[in-house]
């Protein structure tokens, strides 16, 4: 289901990220913590959130339908050439950035680009789903389109 | 437009959607970010802004481990119309057990927005007094409407991950659900605003994303926006108030949530 069409959510929100806890964990006094041998279901929404965060920065970069980003004029000029260069390699290094702080246990599969043989525990579908978001990125269209 | 007009045709909650307020705005429970009329208004009234101000109405309740999510607490709902009764029969207990089961299993890690603790208190519920009467659909209480819609479509998703239904009934097993989670749902109940509210339509964003209903799919998350952001799921609530970490965390993944839907039904796929 591509839509390619503009978020909703602009940059107006301040919510951090939700902990690495399981539901059962969760109290109404005090406060409940994760048990350490256990891999939190909540990684992947965690993951998720950073990621896509990233993505729309670079589908607002190169995709955005505002004049300024017009990509036929883009390429006519060699400042804005160099300053579009710039920001796909700063945009490269958030993602870079971004899979060294995927939890280890669902960083698998985008470390080695291979998928899971397995999607049975719910680490391995968190994982198996995170290397999809990461994998259908727009970064790739974006360099068959340039 | 003069404001005599607008007194008129003001309804309960004190605005309208042109942000038309009465002279005297009630404390609502809902977000009104400093730029808006009703801020505007209030700092006048109150003699401060709200939001800059911690309040502790709000002090974590004393229950043990259960999310307190189903207060409606903008206006009541106008009286529900058209539901029908059928739709509140429940599937053989094994089935819907297993169904509810798949969710949790498959669904949950990727889109965790209802509390599991919470929701199968709920659900254990439902079944001792469904046993105790008869199944005749009298359900007007607006939680359990909601509660009601959201099973229905986690049974909708659940279903279709079952090893029990046959592969080829399974679209069409899900579609019922679905279809009786709307009946259920009555849009009345956009009048009042809840977090279960946001939470029943970010799980039927993440139903329909799977089938044919791609515009509803879109329109459906863009309503868990607003309506999340009507609450104030956008702002860190422990900023403003002392929370429990149920609640925090809660809020915290719906609002994530509704963040990672909204970008993934606009960029790509999954």
């Amino acid at each position: 289901m591509t839509f390619g069409r503009p978020t909703m959510i602009s940059n107006n929100w301040d919510v951090p990220l939700p902990s690495l806890i399981d539901d059962e964990y969760l109290r109404t006094n005090g406060v409940g913590q994760q048990p350490p041998d256990i891999p939190s279901r909540l990684g992947l929404l965690v993951s998720s959130s950073n990621l896509f965060v990233i993505l729309d920065e670079i589908l607002a970069s190169l995709y955005s339908e505002n004049l300024r980003n017009n990509l036929n004029e883009i390429l006519h000029d060699d400042t804005r050439v160099q300053e579009m260069i710039l920001g796909v390699l700063i945009l490269n290094r958030r993602l870079e950035a971004f899979v060294s702080t995927i939890p280890e246990c669902i960083r698998g599969a985008i470390a080695t680009n291979r998928v899971p043989e397995e999607q049975v525990t719910s680490v391995q579908i968190q994982e198996q789903v995170l290397f999809c978001r990461y994998e259908t990125n727009p970064w790739a269209w974006a360099f068959i389109d340039v | 437009m003069s404001s005599q007009i607008d007194h008129e045709n003001a309804i309960p909650t004190g605005t309208d959607a042109l942000a038309t307020v009465t002279s005297n705005p009630v404390d609502d429970g809902l977000i009104y970010g400093g730029s808006s009329t009703i801020a505007f208004v209030r700092s006048f009234t109150h003699g401060a802004t709200e939001l800059n101000k911690p309040t502790v109405r709000d002090t974590p309740n004393n229950n043990n481990g259960h999310l307190h999510t189903d207060r409606p607490i903008a206006a009541q709902p106008l009286p529900i119309m058209e539901r029908c009764p059928s739709s509140f029969l429940l599937p053989p207990r094994r089935s819907a057990n297993d169904y509810v089961q798949c969710f949790w299993e498959y669904i949950h890690p990727l889109f965790p927005v209802l509390h599991k603790t919470s929701f199968m208190e709920k659900y254990a519920h439902l079944w001792s007094t469904e046993e105790g009467r008869e199944r005749d659909g009298d359900v007007s209480d607006v939680n359990e409407i909601i509660f009601a819609s959201t099973l229905n479509l986690v049974f909708a998703i659940g279903c279709q991950f079952s090893a029990s239904v046959p592969a080829q009934n399974k679209v069409a097993l899900a579609e019922d659900f679905y279809q009786r989670s709307r009946k259920i749902f009555v849009y009345d109940i956009f009048d009042s605003t809840s977090v279960s509210l946001v939470q029943m339509l970010l799980v039927s964003g993440v139903y329909l994303q799977s089938t044919r209903y791609a515009s509803r799919c879109w329109n459906v998350v863009g309503l868990a926006i607003r309506t999340a952001q009507s609450l104030g799921l956008h702002l860190d609530v422990a900023k403003y108030r002392r929370e429990s970490q149920l609640n925090k965390e809660m809020a915290r993944r719906i609002w994530h949530t509704c963040l990672v839907l909204d970008k993934s039904v606009a960029l790509n796929s999954t």
